[in-house]
């Protein structure tokens, strides 16, 4: 599954305000259960994708099928690179962009 | 790898294909996020251009060490997979060069191979060395006839400031250079009026053919000033396989020291004592190990020390004074009195020169340190006015004499063969009565002729040859009375 910055956040403060809530009264959660999901969550890393273009949902989806653990995107768009992705992973940088295939052949 | 031009960051970037974020910037030291394959030593590319090297690393970060300004957070790290090598060649005589092996100034046209060499080498082994034989000549008669120096040896040069130990560097620089030795010069830190006229006195001496000089300014970042005389010994290290004698000069080692320190504190490691790391020692005698004498080739090495009000006995100081074998200690006092080279005798060791001297050489320089004692004592009793014996007066005279025989001034050269027959002069009584100009115009008189007059020297150089003790010199040179005069 594919999360952006930005949704895990938003469900990081989900679990964090369901405890909230419970120790002020409302309904009962498992603690444990919660705490070990926001572990989870904020452990996730991150892959940077550049593209030239904007993409559309069914293209992400396409994009982020290979991903076999769930992971964080981190996407940008760079209209320099004229078509392909970089990807960047855990320190790791894997250039696959039209511009560079355009150097090397120049 | 050696960086003359713009380092591509690109390239690097794609063949290693790993990358690195800028997280925490503290001066020179920096702390990236990413680089998974990252080495110890390995130089790595900042995005704008600048150098890093890989001081450390600790769990999903390492530690690089600037040798630029001008990086921000944030800013991609590429690894080179190469460790910090300089090019080295002939071209780099008469040249001056930062630690990266950059020119300042013009850059030559480069003739002949250029080697690239690693900063950091290992020193070689004990089976490649041998002992050390040959006496090295400073033209300072001094240090010559008192502290005398052999080729191979590291010999500390330690001293207040302004106390004469640059001035001492230059003669021995000089000397050395007309010998065919090779100087490197490596400037630690330091302000640029004064590289600037460490050069001018090159170029005016006409010494450029054997000199390098290997700069860091004190506005560079402490991580280029670390490196400098790690740079000054590779390159010594080359002209040592050409089998060239070399002196490595290091200007100086306090400051190199206190460079580490901020590095190290800046890397939080650990304070020792005054704020030293733990590893300041390693950092020093692993340099100072890859100086001595070879199957081909020596590498002397004169680092220099600042002491502070005359104290000797400071950490590193007393560190330097464990891996050299020996120093000469340049006294504010003595300098202060007006004697120039202020070298203080009883204060200065020199652990392998003496062995290498011929024995009328050895018997000189026993003889005048033990005289000089006696003289010491004699002007401590002068001190009570007391009434002296004859005995005491003539002691006290002729060290009057003797002091004229070591005053020199700083742009001088005395060969080794003119102080051992000067100082024979003085024991041969040929100066009693006379003013000390009058004998520091004649000594000059002869040394001039030493140097001139072939027939002279061939004389000199056989009265030294066939005396067997000091006393034996003193006597035939009042035999032959005529040379004195000459």
């Amino acid at each position: 599954m594919i999360l952006t910055k930005e949704k895990r956040e938003a469900r990081i403060a989900r679990f964090k305000a369901s405890l909230r809530a419970m120790y002020q009264g409302g309904e009962k959660v498992d603690e444990n259960k919660i705490a070990k999901k926001i572990e989870d969550l904020e452990g996730l890393r991150t892959v940077k994708l550049t593209l030239a273009f904007e993409p559309e949902k069914k293209d992400l989806k396409k994009l982020t099928r290979h991903f076999s653990k769930e992971a964080i995107l981190d996407l940008n768009v760079d209209e320099s690179l004229l078509g392909g992705a970089v990807i960047e992973y855990q320190g790791r940088y894997l250039d696959h962009s039209l511009l560079k295939k355009i150097d090397d052949v120049i | 790898m050696s960086f003359n031009n713009k380092v591509p960051f690109k390239k690097y970037l794609e063949k290693t294909g790993e990358i690195g974020y800028v997280e925490e910037i503290i001066l020179s030291v920096v702390y990236v996020k990413g680089l998974p394959e990252a080495k110890t030593g390995e130089l790595v590319v900042f995005e704008n251009g600048s150098l890093g090297q890989i001081s450390a690393m600790e769990e999903g970060r390492v530690e690089i060490l600037l040798f630029s300004n001008g990086v921000g957070v944030g800013e991609k790290v590429a690894r080179t997979n190469q460790f910090l090598e300089i090019g080295v060649g002939e071209h780099l005589l008469g040249k001056t060069i930062d630690p990266l092996g950059r020119f300042i100034g013009e850059t030559p046209k480069t003739k002949g191979k250029v080697e690239q060499r690693g900063i950091d080498a290992f020193p070689i082994k004990i089976l490649e060395r041998k002992e050390i034989d040959e006496p090295l000549e400073t033209g300072v008669t001094m240090v010559d006839l008192l502290v005398p120096l052999a080729k191979g040896q590291r010999e500390l040069v330690i001293g207040d400031r302004d106390t004469g130990k640059t001035s001492f560097i230059k003669q021995v620089i000089a000397n050395q250079v007309k010998r065919n030795a090779i100087c490197i010069y490596a400037a630690i830190g330091k302000k640029l009026t004064s590289v600037k006229r460490f050069n001018e006195f090159i170029q005016k001496k006409g010494l450029s053919k054997g000199v390098v000089s290997v700069v860091s300014f004190a506005s560079d970042g402490s991580g280029l000033n670390f490196l400098t005389p790690y740079s000054a010994m590779t390159i010594a290290e080359y002209f040592r396989d050409k089998g060239r004698d070399v002196i490595v000069i290091l200007d100086d080692l306090s400051s190199h020291a206190k460079h580490y320190r901020e590095i190290s504190l800046l890397g939080r490691r650990f304070p020792g004592r005054s704020s030293y790391p733990g590893d300041i020692f390693f950092v020093h005698s692993r340099l100072l190990e890859r100086a001595g004498n070879f199957k081909k080739g020596s590498i002397s090495c004169l680092p220099l020390s600042l002491s502070v009000m005359g104290d000797l006995s400071g950490y590193i100081q007393t560190n330097l004074m464990a891996m050299t074998d020996g120093h000469i200690f340049f006294d504010s006092e003595l300098f202060n009195e007006g004697r120039f080279p202020a070298v203080n005798p009883f204060l200065s060791v020199t652990r392998v020169g003496l062995q290498v001297q011929d024995n009328l050489f050895k018997n000189a320089t026993r003889e005048l340190t033990s005289f000089l004692v006696k003289l010491t004592k004699a002007r401590q009793y002068m001190h009570f006015g007391a009434e002296v014996s004859d005995e005491v007066k003539k002691i006290l005279s002729l060290g009057d004499r003797l002091e004229v025989l070591f005053e020199q001034p700083s742009d001088t050269l005395v060969p080794v063969e003119m102080g051992v027959f000067l100082s024979g002069t003085l024991w041969a009584h040929f100066w009693d009565g006379q003013g000390k100009e009058e004998i520091r115009k004649k000594m000059d008189k002869m040394i001039e002729t030493y140097k001139k007059n072939k027939d002279y020297q061939k004389q000199v150089d056989k009265l030294l040859s066939e005396a067997k003790s000091f006393s034996d010199l003193a006597d035939s040179i009042r035999l032959n009375d005529g040379l004195v005069n000459a």
